[in-house]
C-alpha cells in the first residue's frame, strides 16, 4: 500500500451558534485519510462525527453551523479556502459522499437512472449512449438485478436496500479518490446492513479509494476498517489501528463502547451502557469531556483537559490515567 | 392512466349535470320573470300570456327535459331581458372576459411562484420580509376595495387611467390589477412555505454532494418537489378568478360575462343565468382534471396509484 496521504484534516473547528451560546460540535479533529484506506469515526449520536462529515464537503447548515477554523486538504489543496464553483468540481467527482437515509437521499421526483446519470453528466464529458453504459455499468456494480429495467423505476418503486445500492452508485460514478460513508447501514434492515457492508467492503478493494466510515456500531468498525477515531464531545479521544484499539482500548469511553456490544458468549441480564448521557459544552472547554460519566475520573481530569498520550504504535487516547505510563504525544 | 382519466371525467360529467340541474331548480325559486319583464301596471292577463309564450306555464319536470335535451342541440334559448340567443349574447362578451382571466392567471403564475422562491431561498431577508408583508395585504383587502381604491387614486386623482370600459388596452390594467393581485399573493406565499419545506430534505444535499451548483439544487431539484402542492391551488385559483370577473366587471363596467351574468341574475333572465353558471362550472371542472392529470407528471408517487 502506497503511504499516500489524499485527504488531511488539521485542527478542524465547527461550532454551532444559538441565540445563547456556542456549541463546539467539533472542536480540534486532525487526521489523515491514505488511498485505499478504510478510516472509521465511532463514537455517539451528538458527537461531532456526522458534523466531520458534512464540513468536508461544506454541507453544514449555515444558518447555525460555521467552520470556526482549521484545514482540510484534499492532496495539497484546502478545501476551506476554495470557490464554490472549484469546490463543486471536487464534489461528487474526487469526494463523493454516501448519506444515512437512502430513502430521503433520493429525489422522490426523479427516476434512479436520471439521478445517476446527474453525477456524470456534472462531471464527465460522455454522449448519451456512453451515460447510459455507464450507468447500467455501475447498477451492476453494486448488485442490481435487471439493471436495464431498473434505470426507469422511481426511488418508492425500490426497497430501502436497493436505495442505498442507488447511493452507493452515485458515489461510485466518477470513480473519486475519497467516498465519506455517514452510517451507510443505520436505516437498514439487519440482514440488508451485512449485505451492503459486503458491498462496501467488496468496492473498496476493487476501486481502491480511501474511505470515511462515519458509524456508531463497533462491530461495523471491526468488519470494515483499517484504522479507527473514537470521537467523544467534539474531539477524538482515542485513534489507532481497528486491531489495537479492540486489543488494548485505552480511553475508558472506548472501554464503555467496547464493553456495551452485546456478547453470546456471556450469559448476562442486561446490557452494559456507559452510565449519563453526551454533555452539553459550550467553548472554551477546560476539562476532560468525559469526565462528568467516566468511572476513574480524578482531581485533573476536571481541571484541564487531556493531550493525546501515546499507547503503541500510531495508537494514542486523550486520557490522564495514560500519563504516566505512555509518552505524551505532540499534536495533543 | 387511462382508467384513471375516464374515472375522471365521468365524475366531471356527473358534476357538470350536478349544476345545471342545481341552477335550474335554483332560478325557478327566484320568483316570475314577468315582474321585472313588463311595467309594473300590466294587466294579469299580458303576465299570463308572457308566462305562455316563455314557457314558463308548463309542469317544471317537462321545463327541465325541454331544458336538458335542448342543450344536446345546441338550443341555449333566447335571454327574456336582451331578446337575442343567449348563444350570441355570451359569444360576444366570452372574448373580453377570457382575456382579462387569461392574462391575469398568466400574470398570478409569473409573478407569485418566482417570488415565492426568491422569498424562500432568502428566507427572513429583508426582500423576504418586505415581499411577504405585501403579500398579506394583498390577500386580504377584498378585491372590489382594491379596485374601488385604484378607481380613486388613478382615475379621480391622477387622471391616469378610464375608469370603466374596454375600448383601450388601459381599459385592461386595473380590472387586471384587481383580479390578479389576490392570486399573485397567494400563490406566492403558497410556494415560499412548500419552497421552505423542500429546502430542508436531505436530497438537495445528496445533490449538492455531486456537485450540482446551487442554480440546479434549487432550480431543478427543489421546484419540482416543491410545485406539487402549488399547482392545486393554481388549478382552484382558476375558478376563483372565473368567479371574480363577476366582481372585477361590475366595478369597472367592463362589459363581459360577469357583468352579463350580474344583469341576468338582476332581470330573473333563466336562460342567460343557466348558460352562463354552465360555462363557468364546465371551465372550472375541466381545469380541475387538468390539475389532477398533472400531478401524475409532477410527482411519481402519485402516477403509480392511478
Amino acid at each position: 500500500m502506497t503511504m499516500e496521504n489524499v485527504l488531511t484534516v488539521n485542527n478542524l473547528k465547527t461550532y454551532y451558534f444559538s441565540k445563547n451560546n456556542v456549541t463546539p460540535a467539533v472542536d480540534g479533529v486532525s487526521f489523515r485519510l491514505l488511498r485505499g484506506e478504510v478510516l472509521g469515526i465511532v463514537g455517539e449520536s451528538g458527537c461531532g462525527k456526522s458534523t466531520v462529515a458534512r464540513s468536508i464537503l461544506d454541507l453544514l447548515d449555515r444558518s447555525y453551523a460555521k467552520i470556526q477554523g482549521g484545514e482540510i486538504l484534499f492532496h495539497e489543496h484546502d478545501l476551506l479556502k476554495l470557490k464554490k464553483k472549484d469546490l463543486n468540481r471536487i464534489r461528487g467527482k474526487k469526494i463523493s459522499m454516501i448519506f444515512q437515509n437512502p430513502q430521503s437521499s433520493l429525489n422522490p421526483v426523479f427516476t434512479v437512472g436520471n439521478q445517476i446519470a446527474e453525477i456524470l453528466n456534472i462531471h464527465e464529458r460522455m454522449t448519451k449512449q456512453e451515460t447510459k453504459a455507464r450507468v447500467i455499468e455501475l447498477l451492476r456494480l453494486v448488485g442490481i438485478p435487471a439493471p436495464e429495467t431498473r434505470l426507469t423505476s422511481y426511488p418508492h418503486q425500490l426497497s430501502g436496500g436497493m436505495q442505498q445500492r442507488i447511493m452507493i452508485a452515485i458515489a461510485l460514478a466518477c470513480n473519486p479518490e475519497v467516498v465519506i460513508a455517514d452510517e451507510p447501514t443505520t436505516a437498514l434492515d439487519v440482514t440488508i446492513q451485512s449485505q451492503i457492508l459486503a458491498l462496501m467492503n467488496q468496492i473498496k478493494t476493487k476501486l481502491r479509494m480511501g474511505m470515511l466510515l462515519i458509524t456508531h456500531n463497533m462491530g461495523v468498525v471491526a468488519e470494515m476498517c483499517d484504522r479507527v477515531m473514537v470521537m467523544y464531545g467534539g474531539v477524538v479521544v482515542e485513534q489507532g489501528e481497528t486491531a489495537s484499539i479492540f486489543a488494548s482500548p485505552s480511553h475508558p469511553y472506548t472501554k464503555g463502547l467496547l464493553a456495551s456490544i452485546p456478547s453470546i458468549k456471556e450469559d448476562k441480564e442486561e446490557l452494559y451502557s456507559i452510565p449519563g448521557a453526551v454533555p452539553k459544552l459550550t467553548v472554551p472547554v477546560n476539562h476532560c469531556r468525559f469526565a462528568d460519566r467516566c468511572p476513574h475520573a480524578f482531581g485533573k481530569c476536571h481541571e484541564s483537559e487531556p493531550p493525546f498520550f501515546e499507547v503503541e504504535n500510531g495508537h494514542q487516547a486523550k486520557c490522564w490515567l495514560l500519563e504516566d505510563t505512555a509518552g505524551r504525544t505532540h499534536n495533543g | 392512466m387511462s382508467a384513471f382519466i375516464v374515472k375522471r371525467l365521468a365524475k366531471a360529467l356527473f358534476t357538470i349535470w350536478f349544476v345545471l340541474t342545481l341552477v335550474f331548480l335554483l332560478t325557478r325559486l327566484t320568483g316570475d320573470p314577468t315582474t321585472w319583464l313588463l311595467p309594473d301596471d300590466a294587466s294579469a292577463t299580458v303576465r299570463a300570456e308572457l308566462r305562455v309564450s316563455l314557457g314558463l306555464d308548463r309542469p317544471i319536470v317537462e321545463q327541465y327535459t325541454d331544458y336538458v335535451s335542448a342543450l344536446f342541440t345546441g338550443d341555449m334559448g333566447k335571454s327574456y331581458h336582451y331578446l337575442r340567443p343567449v348563444g350570441e349574447l355570451f359569444a360576444e362578451r366570452a372574448g373580453p372576459t377570457l382575456t382579462l382571466a387569461a392574462i391575469s392567471f398568466a400574470l398570478a403564475i409569473l409573478f407569485g411562484v418566482p417570488i415565492g422562491i426568491i422569498a424562500a431561498v432568502n428566507r427572513n431577508s429583508l426582500l423576504d420580509r418586505f415581499t411577504m408583508g405585501i403579500s398579506i395585504a394583498g390577500y386580504t383587502i377584498p378585491s372590489f376595495v382594491f379596485g374601488i381604491l385604484m378607481i380613486f387614486l388613478f382615475s379621480l386623482q391622477l387622471r391616469l387611467l378610464p375608469s370603466g370600459g374596454m375600448s383601450t388596452p388601459l381599459h385592461y390594467i386595473m380590472p387586471l390589477l384587481t383580479l390578479t393581485v389576490d392570486s399573485v399573493a397567494n400563490i406566492a406565499r403558497l410556494t415560499r412555505s412548500s419552497m421552505l419545506d423542500v429546502l430542508r430534505q436531505e436530497y438537495l444535499d445528496s445533490a449538492r454532494a455531486k456537485g450540482a451548483g446551487e442554480r440546479v439544487v434549487i432550480y431543478k431539484h427543489a421546484l419540482r418537489n416543491a410545485l406539487i402542492p402549488v399547482v392545486t391551488v393554481i388549478g382552484l385559483h382558476l375558478g376563483t378568478m372565473i368567479g371574480g370577473t363577476v366582481v372585477v366587471e361590475t366595478v369597472f363596467a367592463f362589459p363581459g360575462i360577469g357583468s352579463l351574468l350580474v344583469t341576468a341574475a338582476q332581470y330573473r333572465d333563466f336562460p342567460v343565468i343557466q348558460y352562463g353558471v354552465m360555462i363557468v362550472a364546465t371551465t372550472v371542472i375541466l381545469v380541475n382534471l387538468l390539475v389532477d392529470l398533472s400531478y401524475g407528471l409532477l410527482d411519481p408517487r402519485i402516477r403509480d396509484n392511478f
